[in-house]
């Protein structure tokens, strides 16, 4: 039996402690200017960079643990990132470019009279985080409840995901949603009464960030450590065999689906203070599908490499969209066919049959492993 | 009116140029009643004029009034002959009015233009309306007629009446007849008369009638019974109307399905038939409407005449070249994951990825200019204001006409027949000597190909850009899976309701909460029957 | 056709008149099997008989166009989904070994032992001392138990055959559903599989084996009941059922 924080654990949450307390560190305590100084802007980046990594923890929950590959986890995310949004305009109060205490400025230029009824509760910050965790979640269990029911499996699964997040892209970007359009929730001031321009709160988002990145892992690396994570990985496998044994893959398969597309959602209400907007395009397909690539990369069941992938690729994307843009959409296409053809354990898988390589190498008494045969 | 009027005298004066322009003098062969009255200072006298000319029924007549109406009417100063004349300053080019040839030219000093103000304008309409009544060409007579119904002038009843009984075409007839009864329907018309017209326009369809109707069923007409007989006609026209618009509806729908069923109809056979989700599908038949881009420039600057032929060699070009990248594709990378469906999806969506960007990088990321040949231009009506466009007409014509290819092709011939056996059982068709490598190679490539046609007809009705794929990948999925995966009718079926319902819905919510609604209703739909509407039953699915 | 009619509540698998169909074609006619309470059986018939389908039934991966399955009488299968009947007590080894290849042997079993099925319950549970001991015997049983840390992928054919029948031993049935056990197996391991069978049913079990190999069936020494497309050809000791005409007929006649 392992226990909850295994060697690839242990690493993994002392590097985002280091990452996260040094550049905090490095940003209050050096001066601007000199060389270890970490720019204000850069704990704006590594706190969205933890935002994704949360993002693609929670994917790998359902990929990797569950065999759900979901081209919809977008939409989590996004919700939860419109559940912050909805709080961070209710704190904009009367600051708004037409000064309206009552509702945020888009309502006031689409003419609207009175907040719509969805929108009240948003004002108190404790409502909104709750919120970020049960829009998901709810969809997630009323969603996952009729298609693990009706035993939608594989593909199809996988493109109604993508036709869900698709309806919920187009459903935002009408008007007269109440969710600002096209162009979503922006110009927030501050969260809790902390100006979210200030290098304080940026550093202490991103702390959070981290901390929930932590929290999400440990969460489900205890899911999966349990026996109801063998019973996962036993319906990822053969989903029909362990209906004979009497357990119903449904549930098993909607708990993972539920406390994953919340994980998503905190992830998403993290990210939205941090980059100061949440829009549409956050629904969108190629978005979801994006988040697929880095727990590919990373190496798919096994968490830790998730969260190395999201960072890997966005660091990639961020150099790749300032310095080449052209190159980006080729090397992230190859990098879809790369990994899927060269690397389908990832790198993590990768670094794992490589120190398995090693160990064998160094004791040669081992006894050899059996052949399989199927 | 005017533009014929114009291309008739610029062809004529072309005509006329080499065998007139020697002519230094400029002289009328003959006149015509009334027509010195016209360059007359007394507007009555003109108007006279007017009446004389019209009633001459002189062939030219409509052409001089035309040409008044318009201010192409001008006298000579020196001995008040009158000339249809046409440019400005120095250079008037001169056409005599009876014999409508051109007689030379002269200078906008010499000349004075035969004043027509709007009292006279109105004259000269209605007699202009009158003589195009009985105009040789039946086309001029229908319009004519018709647009005495939209302003119907008791002062043309006569007219109407004469021309009616010489009337030998019978849409003019009908459209002359509702002229008529528009006419009718006055309350200074005796009661019988009134209801006659009434129940005339009742019976027709034409998108005037409502307008002409509606007065007569409110309080402000007396006639009870005239009222009533106007009530039941309205509620005839009005019923009728909502049929039309029903089958407008449907026409809009079906067209949109046969647009989705292109799109789809590649996927079924990738995705149904070999069981390889194509996530590059959308990007296949964007690649297909750029062919159509490069071809249809090519014939542009290499032979723009033959530019209506430019669609029948993109098809087959579009095709090949879907076909060739899509065979690539399954050589480097499908066919290294076969069996493994959710590896080839995020396989194939780096392909289309890449496809994107390579386009953008070639063409650029903005639309591009496709045209509509002459013959795929223009529309017929339907009854009651109902458009059918021919692009629309003709790609429903090319959907049903590819999928009947394909059908054909995998029912028929050998290589459909290898097709079936490979999909049925790999194993078995192998042993027989079936090359199951090729096999699939060539399947993928006429999915892709086929995806490709598609994109020649997209590129008739949207825009040409490099996510042209993108926005039909989805709906094209939603469509083989809703009409049940490995079987092409299922396709025809799940393409056209989809389609229908979509276009049934838009009037209702608006055409994006349709879209919403429809993607809903086949994600609940596929959770009920996961295998779609048309599903193989058995134990051959079990697995 | 049947020569016995036990009355519904004594049989512990009742299966009546039981008739399922796939675009036209009929793979169970009327298709009737009693089994009293820890009796062994065994179900022979040649390809398409309706012997697979015939298991899909009972264990509820299959609804029946018509008919009546009952478990000990009081049960209607036909109502319930595979879960609930696994529950009920009714195990299923299949044809193809089916483990879980990226489990260990151990979890394996731990997965199949009988506890609370439920998502909820497995996210707390803990394996007693008590469980680890019967899990292991399990494997004494099946010999199974050296390899108990090994991973499931990596045992041969014959390993994993005896691992699922460990398996569904371990989901403690009343009645045992097994199809073709001794398929790919070795002399030696087909005879001492028949000799598991035997010791598992003992008179507490019932026991439906699916098989071809006649060695095997006579290893049993129980009742035979011969399919042929999807109904009931013949029932009885292997010699009665094997001299019966109808049986010739269908195995070497035409």
């Amino acid at each position: 039996m392992l226990s909850l924080i295994d060697g690839k654990g242990r690493i993994f949450i002392s590097a985002v402690l280091v990452v996260a307390l040094g550049a905090v560190m490095l940003n209050a305590y050096t001066p601007t200017g000199s060389s270890f100084h970490v720019p204000d802007y850069m704990i704006g980046l590594i706190g969205k960079y933890l935002c994704y990594a949360l993002l693609a923890i929670s994917v790998d929950l359902v990929w990797g643990y569950a065999g759900i590959l979901s081209l919809g986890h977008g939409a989590f995310f996004a919700l939860g990132g419109y559940a912050m949004g909805m709080h961070l305009m209710r704190e904009i109060g009367d600051r708004g470019v037409y000064g309206n205490p009552d509702l945020p400025d888009f309502m006031v230029f689409l003419n609207w009279q009175e907040l719509p009824w969805y929108w009240n509760g948003f004002d108190s910050p404790l409502f909104a985080i709750l919120m970020c965790m049960i829009v998901p979640g709810a969809l997630a269990f009323g969603f996952g409840w009729f298609a693990f029911r009706s035993r939608v499996t594989g593909v199809y699964l996988s493109i109604i995901t993508q036709a869900m997040t698709f309806a919920l892209m187009l459903a935002f970007f009408r008007n007269d949603m109440g969710f600002g359009g096209n162009n979503g929730l922006t110009d927030f001031k501050d969260f809790l009464g902390f100006d979210l321009q200030a290098a304080g709160t940026r550093s202490a988002l991103m702390l959070s960030s981290a901390a929930a990145l932590i929290g999400g892992y440990l969460v489900c690396r205890w899911m999966t450590m349990s026996k109801y994570g063998r019973v996962l990985a036993a319906v990822r496998d053969q989903e029909s065999r362990t209906r004979f044994l009497g357990y119903r893959p449904e549930g098993y398969k909607l708990v993972a689906f539920v406390v994953s597309a919340m994980i998503a959602g905190v992830a998403g209400a993290l990210f939205v203070p941090q980059v100061g907007i949440i829009n549409p395009g956050e629904f969108s397909p190629a978005n979801s599908i994006e988040i697929i690539v880095w727990v590919a990369l990373g190496g798919r069941g096994t968490l830790v490499g998730a969260a190395l992938g999201a960072v890997a690729v966005n660091y990639l994307k961020t150099y790749l969209t300032g310095a080449l843009p052209e190159i980006w959409l080729f090397a992230l296409g190859g990098l879809f066919i790369a990994v899927t053809l060269f690397f389908p354990k990832g790198i993590v898988g990768e670094i794992g049959r490589f120190t398995n390589l090693i160990k064998r190498f160094l004791k040669p008494s081992l006894p050899s492993m059996e052949v399989r045969n199927d | 009116m005017r533009d014929l009027i114009k291309f008739v005298a610029l062809f004529l004066s072309a005509l006329a140029f080499a065998s007139v322009a020697a002519v230094a003098s400029a002289q009328a062969s003959e006149t015509l009643p009334g027509l010195t009255l016209l360059s007359e200072k007394s507007a009555s006298k003109r108007a006279k004029g007017i009446e004389q000319l019209a009633d001459s029924g002189h062939p030219s007549a409509a052409t001089i009034l035309n040409a008044m109406a318009e201010g192409d009417l001008y006298f000579r100063k020196r001995d008040n002959q009158l000339f249809i004349a046409t440019g400005s300053g120095d250079a008037f080019v001169l056409t005599d009015p009876v014999s409508l040839d051109e007689v030379g030219t002269a200078s906008g000093k010499e000349l004075k233009k035969v004043r027509v103000n709007n009292k006279l304008r109105r004259l000269i309409r209605g007699f202009l309306g009158g003589l195009n009544l009985t105009h040789s060409d039946a086309k001029v007579r229908l319009e004519a007629a018709s647009n005495l119904l939209k302003n119907p002038d008791p002062d043309q009843r006569t007219i109407l009446m004469k021309a009616l009984e010489k009337e030998g075409d019978d849409s003019v007839v009908r459209a002359m007849s509702l002229a008529i009864a528009a006419i009718d329907i006055r309350p200074e018309v005796p009661q019988e008369k009134r209801i006659a017209a009434v129940t005339t326009l009742g019976d027709s369809d034409a998108s005037e009638v409502r307008a002409l109707l509606t007065p007569l069923t409110g309080d402000a007409e007396n006639d009870i019974e005239v009222r009533q007989a106007a009530i039941i006609a309205l509620d005839a026209v009005e019923d009728r109307l909502v049929l039309y618009r029903a089958i407008g509806g449907v026409f809009q729908g079906i067209s949109l399905g046969s647009v989705l069923l292109l799109a789809a109809i590649g996927l079924a056979i990738t995705f149904g038939v070999m069981g390889v989700i194509n996530m590059a599908h959308g990007e296949m038949v964007m690649i297909g409407a750029y062919v159509t881009f490069v071809i249809q420039e090519a014939f542009r600057s290499a032979a723009p005449e033959y530019f209506g032929l430019s669609l029948a060699v993109a098809v087959p070009a579009a095709f090949l070249a879907s076909g060739m990248i899509g065979i690539g594709l399954e050589r480097s990378v499908i066919r290294w994951l076969y069996g493994r469906p959710l590896e080839t999806l995020l396989a194939t969506w780096g392909v289309s990825l890449i496809l994107q960007q390579a386009v953008r990088s070639i063409f650029g990321p903005t639309n591009r200019e496709v045209g509509n040949p002459e013959w795929m231009s223009g529309a017929m009506e339907l009854a009651g204001g109902v458009l059918l466009t021919y692009n629309r007409i003709w790609i429903i014509v090319f959907a049903l006409a590819v999928l009947f290819g394909v059908w054909a092709l995998i029912r028929f011939t050998s290589i459909g027949l290898e097709m079936r056996a490979v999909t049925q059982n790999r194993r078995m068709a192998n042993a027989m000597g079936i090359r199951s490598a090729r096999v699939d190679a060539l399947t993928f490539g006429l999915g892709s190909g086929v995806a490709g046609m598609a994109g020649v007809a997209l590129s008739q009705i949207d825009n040409v850009s490099p996510n042209l794929g993108q926005s039909y990948i989805i709906d094209s999925f939603m469509v083989v899976v809703f009409g049940g995966v490995g079987n092409l009718w299922g396709t025809l079926v799940g393409a056209l309701s989809l389609g229908v319902v979509n276009k049934f819905l838009e009037p209702v919510s608006g055409a994006v909460l349709a879209k919403i609604i429809v993607l809903v209703a086949i994600i609940l739909f596929i959770q009920r029957r996961p295998r779609g509407l048309f599903a193989l039953k058995g134990r051959a699915v079990e697995n | 056709m049947t020569n016995t009619s036990p009355s519904l509540t004594n049989a512990s698998l009742y299966v009546s008149g039981v008739t399922v169909t796939f675009d036209g074609f009929r793979a169970l006619n009327e298709l009737s099997l009693f089994l009293e309470p820890g009796e062994l059986r065994a179900v022979i018939g040649p390809n398409g008989a309706g012997k697979s389908t015939m298991m899909d039934v009972i264990t509820g991966k299959t609804r029946p166009d018509k008919g009546d399955v009952l478990l000990h009488g009081r049960h209607d299968l036909t109502k319930l989904d595979e879960a609930a009947i696994a529950s009920l007590g009714v195990g299923r080894k299949f044809q193809r070994p089916t483990v879980f290849e990226s489990h260990t042997v151990f979890e394996n079993m731990e997965l199949a032992l009988k506890r609370d099925r439920r998502a909820s319950k497995t996210l707390f549970a803990r394996l007693s001392d008590e469980d680890r001991d019967r899990i292991n015997s399990l494997l004494n049983e099946i010999s199974l138990a050296p390899r108990a840390n090994d991973i499931a992928g990596a045992l041969s054919h014959g390993q994993k055959q005896w691992l699922e029948i460990g398996m569904v031993l371990a989901q403690e049935p009343d009645v045992l559903l097994i199809d073709e056990p001794a398929a790919g197996m070795t002399d030696a391991e087909t005879m001492q599989t028949a000799e598991m069978l035997k010791q598992i049913s003992g008179g507490k079990r019932s026991v439906v084996v699916v098989e071809h190999d006649m060695e095997f069936v006579r290893a049993l020494e129980c009742k035979v009941t011969a399919l042929h497309e999807g109904s009931v050809l013949a029932e009885g000791s292997l010699d009665a059922v094997s001299n019966n005409e109808d049986v010739i007929e269908v195995y070497l006649g035409r």
